[in-house]
């Protein structure tokens, strides 16, 4: 039985021993064909274990089976066999039938049954070994004939050339600066030469294409922006500000503004030194990108001082100082600039749309409401935006009626109402710029803290950008 | 149920009945052995051989060891059925009456030889049919029953076939085997021939008598067979039908019609007998290879193919043999 025995392990570990080296031999001709690299030690080994586990369960021997095997190896005449099958059998017969059995056995040495070693698995381990260890020494050129690895190679030389082309066209479209232009050129130039010289590995195709993303990288960094707020809109910290000058609307800037001096007041220390050196790091990166229209000079002059300004601040942190009113100093010169920019009239000039009405009841002329005194613009006369000549309906503070509460209640459990306050317009209208910073900030407030619907999240912001 | 004493009694008597038998007859181990092993089992045996090979001697010595009435019948073309199964007489009774009388023939007997049974017609050969299968005979609608143990031993001349008349395959099956004697070694003719200077007659003892053959017919019976052993015999008999499933190129070419059956049982029987003269108490599929030339050789027809090739039966159950082998091994690595 032991011997038995021995040749079950033999032919399972034979059994798993064949599998197992299929295996890593599917993997050692992968690896090769696609020059990537896998451990394959845990999977073989792995296999090898399913495979001997799976053929012992499956095919190990039942008792008829060994009682067979026995007989055959030792010539007892299936003595063995009847003995096992009427093993429940209990005539006199039947006795002297296993008598008989065991006699037979008795007589037989052990080292007539055979451990018989299947040569056909033995032979397949012994042959899929040497292949294993053949297949490094295969050369590349017997893969590189393969069908299917020509295909790919051939697939993959055309993609990396129609990228190649593409990046040609988008240097000569680009505009860059002569000299860029044509170092980029003769980049694109020597890639697609290497492409074209054929009979390319992995590696190389590998290295072709990390120069394609360099160099698209470069021509996307060398590329001059149509003006310094398109160049602001490339960096996330710098996007709203860069989108509010763009619509021009100051009361954004000045709520962004509010909300980077809210941001840093929050923070301390290293904290807030990080928050302002990040700031610095996108404001000095945006005024490097080059530009083909110059006109917007004051507001890169305006982001300058804000980045010296933050830098400064930051330095006052380590140097422990107080920095609060350098921040401020910075936006507020900064807001100064980007005022002027945009041609709008500080909050002690803005337009008062009551001047008029006054003027009207005391009987005089009305006065000139489109005065500025500050920046370039102050000079010239301003057509006034909508915003200043616009109305929108607000009971509440438009036409002295009171107003309330969404779902709001009061102790009594009443709806909550707000108080009408006392002398105000009467049709329940007040001009648009006297209100939209409000609903504005409402509206950026609930945003963050994501109150609004998802399903109105686009339609609201769709309506303040569009205003 | 068999005991003990039914074993020791079977293992005693095959000892003694091979060693009278040897009294008589020289070499034909085989023949000699598949004899006794038919006449314990219960089948008949059809013995072909040139003449002058010991076929009667065989039979006569037989009979002397079993200590059996034995009668002989030689078959010639103007044997009537009625001389080989008797027949009514009209006799005169004590009152004067005449009344028939049955007057049994040679077939009532324990042994009977039926020597030379090709050469009579197949009228009188159909006559053995009744008694060799269901040992009884039917004379003017009138059963008589033949005496147990009932054996019958046939010979036949396997040349000099002019005259003759084939036997049919409705009889051929009734043998349980068919034995093929050879021609004896010079060595063992010369035995032969100062043996028979002494005396012509057999010398052999009996032995057994009926009543302890039978017991030794029921003791075989019981000896065990384990299934696969049971399927391969059957795969082996259907493997001779070139109809059946199991049937292989050789059966379709070779064989025109396969064996019935009755070959399977007289497998087992005769397997079940052959183990226990081996002194085992079980079936080996050695006993059913062994056995598997005498059941199938006469219960074969060959096809034309067979023929024009020169084959015999026995080259036929060679390769069916051969291809069961090679099946069983596929079996076994699966």
């Amino acid at each position: 039985m032991r011997r038995l025995a021995a040749e079950a392990a033999i032919r399972s570990a034979l059994a798993g021993g064949v599998i197992a080296l299929c295996v890593w031999l599917g993997m050692a001709l992968a690896c090769r064909i696609t020059g990537g690299h896998v451990n394959g030690l845990h999977v073989t080994a792995l296999w090898a274990i399913a495979a001997a586990l799976f053929y012992l369960l499956r095919w190990r021997p039942t008792r008829r089976k060994l009682a067979r095997r026995l007989d055959a190896a030792a010539g007892t005449k299936d003595r063995v066999s009847t003995m096992v099958e009427f093993a429940s059998e209990h005539s006199c017969l039947h006795e002297l039938q296993r008598e008989d059995a065991i006699r037979c056995l008795g007589a037989l040495s052990p080292s007539c049954v055979k451990i018989r070693i299947p040569a056909a698995a033995a032979l397949a381990c012994t042959a899929l070994g040497a292949l294993i260890a053949f297949v490094p020494m295969i050369p590349d050129s017997v893969f590189a004939q393969l069908p299917g690895a020509a295909q790919q190679e051939s697939e993959e030389a055309a993609m990396l050339r129609g990228k190649i082309m593409e990046l040609r066209a988008a240097v000569e479209e680009s505009g860059l600066e002569a000299q860029d232009s044509e170092r980029l050129l003769r980049q694109v130039d020597a890639l697609l030469a290497q492409l074209d010289a054929g009979s390319m590995d992995i590696a190389a195709l590998q290295s072709v294409r990390e120069m394609i993303e360099k160099t698209s990288q470069a021509v996307v960094e060398l590329t001059p922006r149509d003006t310094y707020v398109a160049a602001m809109l490339e960096f996330e910290s710098l996007k709203p500000l860069g989108e509010a000058i763009f619509k021009k609307n100051m009361d954004v800037v000045t709520l962004v503004f509010d909300n980077i001096r809210y941001e840093l007041s929050r923070k301390e220390d290293a904290e807030q030194v990080n928050a302002l050196m990040d700031l610095v790091y996108d404001i000095n990166a945006s005024l490097s990108k080059p530009l083909r229209d110059n006109s917007q000079e004051n507001l890169r002059q305006g982001m300058m001082m804000l980045a010296g300004g933050f830098e400064t601040a930051a330095q006052m942190v380590l140097n422990r100082r107080d920095n609060s009113q350098m921040i401020e100093t910075a936006i507020e010169g900064t807001q100064t600039y980007i005022r002027e920019f945009l041609g709008v009239a500080s909050d002690e000039e803005r337009y008062d749309p009551y001047d008029e009405i006054r003027a009207q009841r005391a009987g005089k002329p009305a006065q000139i409401s489109k005065v500025y005194t500050v920046g370039a613009a102050a000079a010239q006369e301003v057509v006034l935006s909508p915003s200043e000549t616009e109305h929108v309906y607000d009971p509440p503070q438009g036409a002295g009626r009171s107003g309330y509460v969404p779902g709001g209640t009061d102790e009594t459990g009443a709806v909550q109402r707000i108080p009408a306050p006392k002398d105000k317009k009467k049709d329940g209208t007040v001009p648009y710029g006297t209100v939209y910073g409000t609903y504005y900030a409402k509206y950026l407030q609930q945003a963050a803290d994501g109150v609004i619907p998802k399903a109105l999240e686009d339609a609201l912001e769709a309506y303040f950008n569009g205003i | 149920m068999v005991n003990k004493e039914d074993i020791n009694l079977f293992s005693g008597k095959c000892e003694q009945i091979f060693a009278q038998i040897k009294r008589d007859i020289v070499g034909q181990e085989d023949v000699v052995e598949n004899t006794v092993i038919a006449m314990i089992a219960g089948g008949n045996v059809l013995l072909e051989g040139v003449p002058g090979i010991g076929k009667t001697r065989l039979v006569r010595s037989l009979g002397r060891v079993f200590s059996l009435p034995f009668s002989r019948i030689q078959f010639t073309p103007d044997l009537m059925p009625a001389d080989v199964t008797g027949t009514n007489v009209m006799e005169k009774d004590a009152q004067g009456n005449a009344v028939y009388r049955f007057q049994p023939g040679p077939i009532f007997s324990n042994i009977v030889l039926a020597d030379e049974i090709n050469r009579a017609t197949p009228k009188s050969q159909s006559a053995l049919l009744e008694a060799m299968q269901e040992h009884t005979v039917t004379v003017s609608g009138e059963d008589h029953r033949l005496e147990e143990p009932f054996f019958v031993l046939a010979t036949q001349n396997p040349i000099e076939q002019e005259g003759t008349y084939a036997l049919p395959e409705a009889q051929m099956d009734r043998f349980m085997f068919k034995l093929t004697m050879q021609y004896p070694t010079v060595d063992e003719m010369k035995e032969i021939v100062l043996m028979t200077q002494k005396t012509m007659d057999e010398v052999s003892d009996s032995v057994v008598d009926g009543a302890q053959l039978l017991r030794m017919r029921e003791t075989a019976k019981e000896i065990p067979v384990i299934d696969d052993i049971v399927m391969y015999t059957m795969r082996l008999v259907a493997s001779t039908q070139p109809g059946s499933s199991e049937a292989g190129d050789i059966a379709k070419n070779c064989i025109r019609l396969g064996a019935s059956p009755r070959a399977a049982q007289a497998l087992i029987t005769g397997a079940k007998v052959r183990a226990m003269v081996g002194g085992r108490y079980n079936v080996s599929y050695e006993d059913i290879d062994a056995l598997a030339y005498p059941v199938l050789r006469h219960r074969i027809k060959l096809g034309y193919e067979a023929l024009a090739d020169r084959m015999t039966s026995d080259d036929v159950i060679t390769q069916l043999l051969r291809a069961m082998k090679s099946g069983q091994k596929k079996e076994k690595k699966r």
